[in-house]
């Protein structure tokens, strides 16, 4: 085992699917990739449906095979020391996958079991695990009438049990209610200071802040990569937010606008990326328009990498 | 190994008794079929309709049809004249006809030969067969009762050994235990995998420390105790619905069932990480169990009569094999020492299929 390996090195990963029907028709789920998580990291892959973001995720739990690259997984060969991954990794899919009809003390053990626990060692880690995963309560009830949040925090800890020595998560925290997605990233949060590298999924951009280092997934290929603080820093232009529903009608009319590089809608708000704040400002002040500076978020940069990806590829 | 094992066991176990609809399957379905294979498909001749045409009207012309209607058949009401007689046939009511000529009395007498005319319904060969042997043998017993003292010159003595009435129950009803004992066993195992395929929950398990091998054994296992229950069942109905005698031993066929059932779960767990859905599943297994144990076991068509290369397909069919031994233990008594080729055939087969199974188990998606 190499412990002072990276868990996750590979590269040059590729993965491309015959579109059903088509037969010369393949769509790329994964460009080249390259990925390294070092230990005590949470990595978050961040991209919208359909980005690659469960292929990628599939590849590196060993249940897809890559059609080119590959690496190790906490130091073990990716595709022929399949079986030594999946001892060493905890993956939790991204559809609930326990058994509903067993109840949640049931499928702990039957993990345990699978995984080689002693009796002894069971009763023990099932003391840790309740510790935080509070469902001390609800042993006895089965799987499928747990909450949402439950069921993600049964899931996990189903895959904790044999003390995993990496964690790769496929969105976790979809469809999970807020007050439970925030208890599961402290789990997160705790899980990595123990040591255990985290690599998770999400669509969501604002749980960017948990993750150590971000990688933006669009189209197969990565966007950028670094810590969200960076990232969101590396937004090179500044940002005019206009409000009001009869802005978005006129969002074509403000991409054209003189000293703007691009209007993107978010909700009931308009981002104007510009190089030349004040001038926008006063030039939109002079036809009536009232506008705010905003803080780039990690959407605008998503939003301006995706555009410089496509102005590269035409 | 053990430990792994005996985890997925105990999850399969509990699976099945937590679902109410595997255990309607598992213990009525089989019942169900063979009450309505038993009845649908006997082949015994019980009043069979048939109507006659009497132009005679006299004493002899009489006798004649009492002695018919005393055996197998059931006399409709019998037209006048020999008119539009296709016309009772079309509708479907009536089997056959029998029309006895005008002077039947009378050249019974004076001449050596009377014609009688039977017509039977040739669109049912089987039925027609049976109507036209019938008929002949009652016309050969009034013949012989009028003529006292000129016997046929050969007098034959059959004697049915280990079915002296001729009990076709009898020798469908094993056959059919077979049957229903390869589609339950298939159906029951070809949905195993599928099902944890569509809830997602194979993807949690792949990346665990379970080998194939483990995954198969634990599947395989409960399904083999239910299957076997079943047979058991099926035994139990068999012998209270159509009093089949059980002469041989019942704990040897019970041994002799192990291989027979393994066979059909390793088959059905084949099937199953072949296919995607459940649905496609149950038409496989269907499709993979019925058609080949119903034709060529010598369930209900005798494989001797066949053409050739359908007699060198029925010799891959566990189903043949098994109807051996079930006729043989449940009808003719026999002991294992009679059995040994069919023995071996299931117990090879059997170990084939599961390793097979096992092999062809994908530990990847997609």
């Amino acid at each position: 085992m190499a412990e002072e390996g990276p868990a996750i090195a590979v590269a040059g990963l590729t993965k491309s699917y015959v579109r059903a029907g088509g037969r010369a028709d393949e769509v790329r789920a994964l460009a080249p990739f390259d990925l390294t998580v070092a230990r005590g990291q949470i990595v978050g892959i961040l991209g919208p449906d359909g980005a690659g973001k469960s292929t990628l995720l599939r590849i590196l739990a060993t249940l897809l095979l890559p059609d080119r690259g590959g690496g190790t997984i906490c130091g073990h060969d990716l595709v022929t020391g399949y079986r030594r991954v999946r001892r060493a990794i905890g993956y939790m899919p991204q559809r609930f996958s326990l058994y509903p009809d067993l109840s949640v003390l049931e499928n702990m053990r039957f993990f345990a079991e699978i995984f080689g626990l002693s009796r002894t060692a069971f009763r023990a880690r099932m003391e840790e695990l309740l510790a935080f995963n509070m469902l001390g309560p609800f042993l006895d009830r089965r799987a499928g009438a747990l909450s949402g949040g439950m069921k993600q925090k049964l899931a996990l800890s189903c895959i904790l049990i044999h003390t995993p020595e990496l964690l790769i998560l496929d969105e976790p925290t979809t469809g999970v209610d807020p007050v439970s997605r925030a208890e599961f990233w402290e789990i997160l949060g705790g899980l990595r200071d123990r040591g255990v590298p985290v690599l998770v999924t999400t669509p969501y951009m604002d749980e960017a802040q948990h993750c150590d280092r971000i990688c933006l997934l669009h189209e197969g290929a990565r966007l950028a990569e670094d810590a969200p603080e960076r990232i969101v820093a590396s937004f090179p232009y500044s940002l005019a937010v206009l409000r009001g529903g009869d802005m978005l009608a006129r969002q074509a009319d403000f991409g054209s606008l003189e000293g703007v590089v691009r209007a993107v809608a978010f909700g009931d708000r308009l981002h104007l990326y510009t190089r030349d704040l004040p001038g926008l400002t006063r030039r939109l002040a002079e036809r009536g328009l009232e506008v705010t500076a905003g803080r780039p978020t990690l959407e605008d940069v998503f939003v301006e990498k995706m555009g410089e990806a496509a102005r590269a590829r035409a | 190994m053990i430990q792994r094992l005996w985890a997925v066991l105990r999850k399969e176990f509990a699976h099945i008794l937590r679902d109410p609809r595997t255990l309607l399957v598992v213990l009525a379905m089989p019942l169900a079929q063979l009450l309505l294979m038993a009845n649908a498909v006997s082949l015994d001749v019980h009043s069979t309709p048939i109507a006659v045409v009497d132009l005679d009207h006299s004493p002899a012309s009489r006798a004649f049809i009492r002695e018919l209607s005393s055996s197998f058949f059931r006399m409709t009401e019998a037209p006048r004249t020999t008119v539009h007689l296709d016309r009772l046939f079309r509708g479907g009511a009536i089997d056959g006809i029998v029309v006895i000529p005008q002077h039947f009395e009378r050249d019974l007498v004076s001449r050596p030969a009377v014609p009688v005319q039977v017509l039977v319904d040739g669109s049912d060969a089987n039925t027609a067969t049976l109507v036209t042997g019938f008929v002949n043998a009652v016309a050969e017993r009034f013949s012989l009762r009028g003529a006292p003292g000129s016997g046929p010159p050969i007098a034959l003595t059959t004697r049915l050994l280990y079915n002296p009435e001729g009990n076709t129950l009898f020798f469908i009803v094993p056959g059919l235990a077979g049957l229903i004992l390869t589609l339950v066993s298939t159906l029951l195992t070809s949905l195993a995998l599928v099902r944890e395929k569509e809830s997602g929950t194979l993807e949690q398990i792949l990346v665990s420390p379970l080998s194939p091998l483990e995954i198969i054994l634990g599947k395989v296992g409960p399904y083999f105790v239910l299957a076997l229950a079943d047979g058991l069942l099926i035994l139990a109905a068999a012998v209270t619905l159509y009093q089949l005698p059980i002469r041989g031993s019942l704990p040897l066929l019970l041994v002799l069932m192990l291989p027979f059932v393994l066979a059909y779960l390793a088959l059905g767990l084949l099937i199953s990480s072949g296919v995607a859905t459940q649905t496609a599943a149950v038409l496989v297994s269907l499709g993979g169990t019925m058609l080949p144990n119903l034709i060529l076991s010598n369930l209900i068509f005798p494989i001797a009569s066949m053409p050739r290369p359908l007699q060198l397909a029925s010799l891959i069919v566990p189903g043949r094999y098994f109807l051996d031994i079930i006729r043989g233990v449940v009808i003719k008594g026999v002991g294992i020492s009679d059995l040994i080729p069919q023995t071996v055939f299931l117990c090879a087969f059997s170990a084939v299929m599961l390793v097979i199974s096992i092999k062809s188990f994908r530990e990847r998606l997609g």
